[in-house]
């Protein structure tokens, strides 16, 4: 959650339910409470936290409780020891450390003695104060065992800031601040978040490395080498927890046999017996992810969805709110704290056997219903906001190399296959034959060029393709309404040379769309021609369009 | 800056100093703005890092005394 997006559901209606708790900790808690209070609502809870007086930690503790109120002590390595707080300088002399042990443990039984607490623990790094790094080191260490023993639930230690809490004395970034008024909250309503059910997974790049419409089966990769090593990994967390009782289930946008190869070929953790369903289509994902959940037969507030886009992340997020999402890590940097977050959402207990046979149970159930037709969410509203801009190239002169590129190794949203030279490239440009790419930004960043289109002088396109991972963004229509508005003085109509291949479902989809195709899956090679009025103009108000 | 990060960063300066429709986030500075307080700052700071994925560090929070001080940080963050 960021923060316009807290400051957003703060100012609505709070909710009935009153969540009275004191937030005690030693920085500035002001930052922070935006966000204990949204996620609060997103739990339906009004948050009424009390904080305290700047440095009265220490007092508090020596303080009975107020009746009727929770406590959650939001603590780090100085609230256990004061001399390792960074704000005040290395002390003098160097402590010894058993006696910053027993000074920490004192404090740490008065805290599990405290009825009605809750304690959070952020293992922030310590100033060097035993001056031998391999003391120091066994002090963090010490610390946390400590906050542990007395019933803490120990945060991420990257949650600390030294920047802000020297700054301005609050020990959380702006980055930070959502995940830790999450924990604030969860240990406020003295209950975890309830246990999840079924974990939803994207495949390419997230299952396994690399895109199976382009790579092809053999070229995915989820072995414990290479670029494989991060997905293994995931794959080996994910059949453990399918082991444990949590139904595994896929989503991807693909064709259905494409999208099931790679874990049929086998010599991945999983296989396709391991999944409740696999879902692979070219609907969006919340829609998959609704349908799957009432297929189910299970709420919608006990799955978790994972994925690398972050696009695709936000469109579910945005669709379907009760929903868990997780963004598959870029960097094996970041692949750690991604998997503690999956096992905390699937808390580990007693496997029994009805666990164990849960996915053949709900295999069974699914094997016996109908098919449902997969309407999908509307995501014209969730585009709207992803503020996309694109700049359309004219690349006949200058640099083609993108272009070329793009074209070659298309397979999915490809016009007809066709590889194209250089030299053909140019030829056909040679002849009056214009060339255009078109590079795609959002408010997440750019995407780059994922667009490239070949027109004759006679309004003939040889050549037109687009990158899968902007596929469900309407960029086509946008492209083609602009490119429509270009050609209308002139022949009025574009012909466009068709070929179905194995793999261009999506484009042949796009034709269906478009009403040149009558059946996507029997179509035959041919010219089309898409005349005026024929594509949708309401794409166009999606994007900004600029010319480069 | 891009319209959309600058459109971002108006919204922070709304919800951060609660402005009214009549005000125009772009001609605030500390100096005139009786709301703009060390507390706001932080919050400003706090608000800019969530929204922009940059951290601020205390030195160009020192700097941090206008709207315009604001689009200079992120603009000098390549935003």
């Amino acid at each position: 959650m960021n923060f316009l997006e807290a400051a957003t559901l703060v100012r609505g209606e709070p909710p009935v339910q009153q969540l009275p708790f004191l937030l005690a900790m030693s920085g500035t808690p002001e930052t922070l409470e935006l966000y204990v209070r949204a996620h609060a609502i997103r739990r339906g809870h009004d948050a009424r936290l009390r904080t305290l007086p700047f440095n009265t930690l220490p007092q508090t503790l020596l303080s009975p409780p107020q009746s009727g109120e929770r406590d959650v002590f939001l603590l780090l390595p100085w609230d256990l020891t004061p001399e390792l707080d960074w704000r005040s300088g290395l002390p003098a002399e160097r402590p010894v450390l058993a006696s910053l042990r027993r000074a920490a443990a004192q404090r740490c039984e008065r805290l599990a003695a405290r009825p009605n607490a809750a304690v959070l623990y952020v293992p922030a790094p310590v100033p060097p104060v035993l001056g031998i790094p391999r003391d120091d080191r066994h002090l963090e260490h010490l610390l946390m065992t400590i906050a542990g023993d007395a019933g803490a639930d120990c945060l991420d230690g990257g949650l600390f800031s030294l920047a802000a809490y020297l700054a301005h004395g609050t020990p959380f970034g702006g980055n930070a601040l959502s995940a830790v008024a999450e924990a604030v909250v969860a240990a406020a309503l003295d209950r975890p978040a309830a246990a999840k059910k079924v974990l939803i997974t994207d495949l390419d790049n997230t299952l396994w490395a690399g895109i199976v419409g382009e790579d092809g089966i053999e070229g995915v990769s989820a072995a414990p080498q290479g670029v494989g090593y991060r997905h293994f990994v995931y794959q080996s967390l994910l059949a453990g927890l399918q082991r444990q009782g949590v139904l595994l289930a896929a989503v991807s946008r693909n064709d259905p046999d494409l999208a099931r190869g790679p874990l049929e070929k086998g010599g991945m953790a999983l296989g396709p017996e391991q999944f409740v369903a696999i879902s692979a289509n070219y609907h969006s994902k919340s829609g998959q992810i609704a349908a799957l959940a009432e297929s189910l037969d299970l709420g919608r507030d006990a799955l978790v969805f994972v994925d690398d886009n972050p696009v695709e992340i936000e469109e579910v997020q945005d669709a379907l709110p009760e929903v868990t999402c997780l963004t598959f890590p870029s960097s094996d940097e970041h692949l750690p704290g991604f998997l503690t977050r999956l096992n905390e959402l699937f808390p580990g207990a007693v496997v029994t056997a009805e666990d164990r046979d849960r996915t053949a149970m709900y295999r069974r159930r699914l094997a016996g219903m109908v098919p449902k037709d997969l309407a999908g969410a509307d995501v014209t509203e969730f585009l709207r906001d992803l503020q996309m801009r694109l700049r359309i190239h004219d690349r006949t002169t200058g640099d083609h190399e993108r272009a070329v590129q793009l074209i070659n190794k298309t397979n999915q949203f490809n016009l007809n296959g066709r590889r194209w030279s250089d030299a053909e490239i140019a030829d056909a440009l040679a002849q009056g034959g214009r060339l255009y790419t078109a590079e795609l930004a959002d408010r997440h960043g750019s995407h780059g060029e994922i667009l490239a289109c070949l027109v004759t002088a006679a309004g003939v396109v040889p050549a037109l393709v687009m990158s899968c991972r902007v596929l469900q963004r309407r960029v086509e229509q946008g492209f083609l309404a602009w490119l429509m508005s270009r050609y209308a003085d002139g022949a009025g109509e574009l012909r466009l040379l068709f070929e179905p291949t194995q793999r261009n479902t999506p484009l042949r989809l796009f034709l269906r769309e478009l009403s040149l195709l009558e059946d996507a899956d029997r179509a035959t090679a041919g010219e089309l021609v898409l005349g005026a009025g024929q594509v949708p103009q309401e794409a166009l108000a999606l994007f900004q369009i600029e010319i480069g | 800056m891009n319209p959309d990060n600058a459109a971002t960063l108006r919204a922070i300066f709304r919800s951060v100093f609660e402005l009214g429709d009549d005000v125009d986030p772009e001609t605030l500075n500390a100096q005139d703005e009786p709301k703009w307080d060390s507390l706001a700052t932080v919050m400003l700071i706090a608000a800019m890092e969530s929204e922009f994925q940059v951290s601020v560090d205390p030195a160009e929070a020192l700097q941090l005394n206008s709207f315009g001080a604001a689009q200079a940080l992120l603009d000098g963050k390549g935003l």
